[in-house]
């Protein structure tokens, strides 16, 4: 008779679902295998990345020192792609914390090997959105004006406003992530500890705190975990928010609107979760962790996306129809130069791929499951994503009401090298953490061991979970 | 003085367990389970784990919310300046912040309590095997001599399912 770990292995060759039939050793050396070992493709990856960084913050820095006329910044544009950078990346981090917070809360357990990734990618998009407001000032070192605090100046910040708002949420959105990121890490960098020698087992040490693995210890992990989740969670549905209400709280026309929070934090959700495939599909490809990240989860996280084109979709209409009915001259200038005006070409490419591209695709499984497709589509409709946002700041500052002061906007040279630079300083972030620590939560799946399993039920075999907690 | 007994599976560590506290009358205190994974305690043959740690998060959340509500009112009214027409103080921005700082207190102090509980940072010797996170669970039990040390290993050594049990001094680091 064919034990569970015959069984499972079964199921899982048929990509059914079910727990990783892998032993427990084997499972730490897996996780740890990337710290420890550099490809030719690691450097591959991570040497032009890294000059067009330097590229990027060589730009910043002349733009630094020379003045922001080296932008295409000028009345009445005073916010361009900076701006829209800013909110695209704060967009991405969202979808880190829906698959780690919002699944961990619904138990749902095949979010296991993907947590780590999708945490990790939740802290360094924020990183990198932090850094746009900074860029933006123009004069950087003045960036403390913004923290309230007595000064010889009697200048206090309006904390009235929602850019301080922003500060405080991406303060707390910035810190919440990085203590969810390193809660669950502790037992991984213990693993560490125990499989690495030299220098590497001494920093481990010290990073897990001394972790040992004790009844207590797992117990109050769990407690915590669901306590971040729930913590977590609403904090970043306000980040996004309160970054709409940057636009919404104005008396712009095609801004003011109250269907922009829940309509950033959904196209937030929506970009964040073609980030997360991205991240997915390139992890699985460069350490060969098809054992852990299989395309039963790049099939779950592709329903998650459908479900979001769908609701994105109905919020755009909405957005839209309102303003077409309405058709308040002011409004309408700015939205007629997005459907058949100067930005015509971005915003039918936003709408292609995000509603008429997504939404039939995604209905085909095999699709879903191919990670060739879903590698392509994730860069498209992030690239979408990106003009949603450059739709949003630019037309209507571009058509203010006062018509004898419209002027275009274009984007200059040392804008891109800065945009260039942000968009590849995340994936070197990225690589230079996933070989400081293990990228697969070890810990995660070893749970989903215990509590998978596969009964029997008629003629077939069919993966079962335990429920554990209470 | 500890001593450290491995385990095929949990099965046998959780009859281990029960033998040791209904035969040899160990306490519940004096028994650490050590295991890759979480598992239930009561699963181990342990009573059930206690911890405050959604207490303190609420609590901390309250003082959260009232110091933001401070920061944001208190400033206004220390500062009345009239902004976009809006009263001194205006409710629905003090909110904003009010509530970002009670979350910011909340997450601050439910980690920082965690790893209190966690007994952690922790460097000094500890009962541990590498071979636990390899999938060996492991206990750890207090004993007050060697004597009982040995008693307690013998009795382990009789059972089914032993990997390896060895005697854990302070002083000894693995």
């Amino acid at each position: 008779m064919a034990t569970i770990e015959e069984i499972s292995l079964d199921l899982h060759k048929e990509g059914i679902f079910g727990h990783v039939p892998i032993p427990e050793d084997q499972m730490n050396r897996d996780v740890i295998q990337p710290l420890l070992e550099t490809t030719w493709r690691y450097w591959v990856i991570v040497i032009p990345l890294a000059i067009v960084t330097l590229v990027g913050l060589s730009a910043w820095g002349y733009m630094m020192a020379t003045g922001m006329y080296t932008t295409g910044l000028e009345r009445p544009g005073m916010w361009g792609v900076f701006i829209a950078n800013f909110v695209f990346w704060i967009g991405l981090s969202h979808s880190g914390t829906l698959i780690s917070a919002i699944l961990r809360l619904a138990k749902a357990d095949w979010r296991r090997p993907v947590t780590r990734l999708a945490e990790a990618m939740t802290l360094f998009t924020i990183l990198i959105a932090a850094q746009w407001p900074l860029i933006h000032l123009g004069r950087t070192w003045f960036f403390y004006y913004l923290l309230p605090y007595p000064n010889q100046r009697t200048i206090w910040s309006n904390l009235r406003s929602p850019l301080l708002f922003d500060m405080f949420a991406i303060m707390t959105y910035l810190t919440g992530s990085s203590l969810y990121l390193f809660m669950p890490l502790i037992p991984d960098l213990a693993i560490a500890r125990d499989y690495c020698t030299g220098m590497r087992k001494k920093v481990y040490g010290v990073l897990c705190l001394g972790w040992r693995g004790t009844h207590q210890q797992w117990y109050s992990m769990e407690k915590a975990m669901n306590i971040l989740a729930g913590l977590i969670l609403p904090v970043a549905v306000s980040v996004h928010t309160i970054v709409s209400w940057d636009f919404a709280a104005t008396m712009n026309a095609a801004w003011h609107t109250t269907i922009f929070g829940p309509y950033f934090v959904l196209g937030a959700i929506y970009s964040g979760m073609a980030l997360v495939v991205t991240v997915f599909i390139a992890l699985r490809w460069a350490f060969r962790l098809e054992a852990y990240l299989t395309l039963e989860h790049l099939d779950k996280l592709a329903k998650i996306i459908l479900v979001a084109a769908i609701i994105w979709t109905y919020l755009w209409f909405n957005d839209y129809f309102v303003t077409w009915y309405a058709h308040w001259p002011y409004e309408w200038f700015t939205q007629a130069s997005k459907d058949t005006g100067p930005f015509w070409y971005l915003e039918w490419y936003m709408l292609g791929i995000n509603t008429f591209v997504t939404i039939p695709c995604f209905l085909f499984k095999k699709l879903r499951m191919s990670t060739s497709f879903m590698l392509v589509w994730s860069l498209l409709l992030n690239l979408g994503m990106w003009l949603e946002r450059f739709l949003i700041v630019v037309p209507t500052l571009s058509h203010p009401q006062f018509t004898a002061a419209w002027r275009p906007y274009t984007m200059s040279p040392v804008e891109l090298m800065i945009a260039a630079g942000a968009m590849t300083a995340f994936p070197l972030l990225y690589m230079i953490f996933v070989k400081l620590v293990p990228i697969i939560p070890a810990s995660e799946c070893k749970e989903d061991k215990i509590v998978a399993s596969a009964k029997r039920i008629g003629l077939r075999y069919f993966p079962t979970v335990a429920k554990l907690e209470g | 003085m500890q001593i450290l007994a491995l385990f095929h599976d949990v099965q046998y560590l959780a009859e281990a367990v029960t033998d040791l506290r209904q035969n040899e009358h160990v306490a519940n205190d004096d028994i650490t389970a050590i295991t890759g994974a979480p598992y239930h305690a009561e699963a181990l043959g342990l009573d059930h784990p206690h911890s405050i740690i959604p207490q303190v998060a609420f609590v901390f959340w309250i003082i959260g919310g009232l110091l933001g509500f401070g920061l944001a009112a208190g400033t206004m009214m220390a500062y009345p300046l009239v902004v976009g027409g809006k009263p001194i103080p205006s409710i629905p921005p003090s909110l904003i912040i009010t509530y970002e700082v009670a979350m910011l207190t909340a997450i601050v102090v439910t980690f920082g309590r965690t790893i209190y509980e966690f007994g952690l940072p922790s460097f000094k010797p500890e009962p541990y095997d590498v071979r636990i996170g390899a999938g060996n669970p492991a206990i750890a039990v207090k004993v007050p001599s060697e004597a009982v040390a040995n008693r307690l290993m013998d009795r382990l050594r009789s059972r089914g399912g032993l990997v390896d049990v060895s005697i854990f001094r302070e002083d000894e680091v693995k």
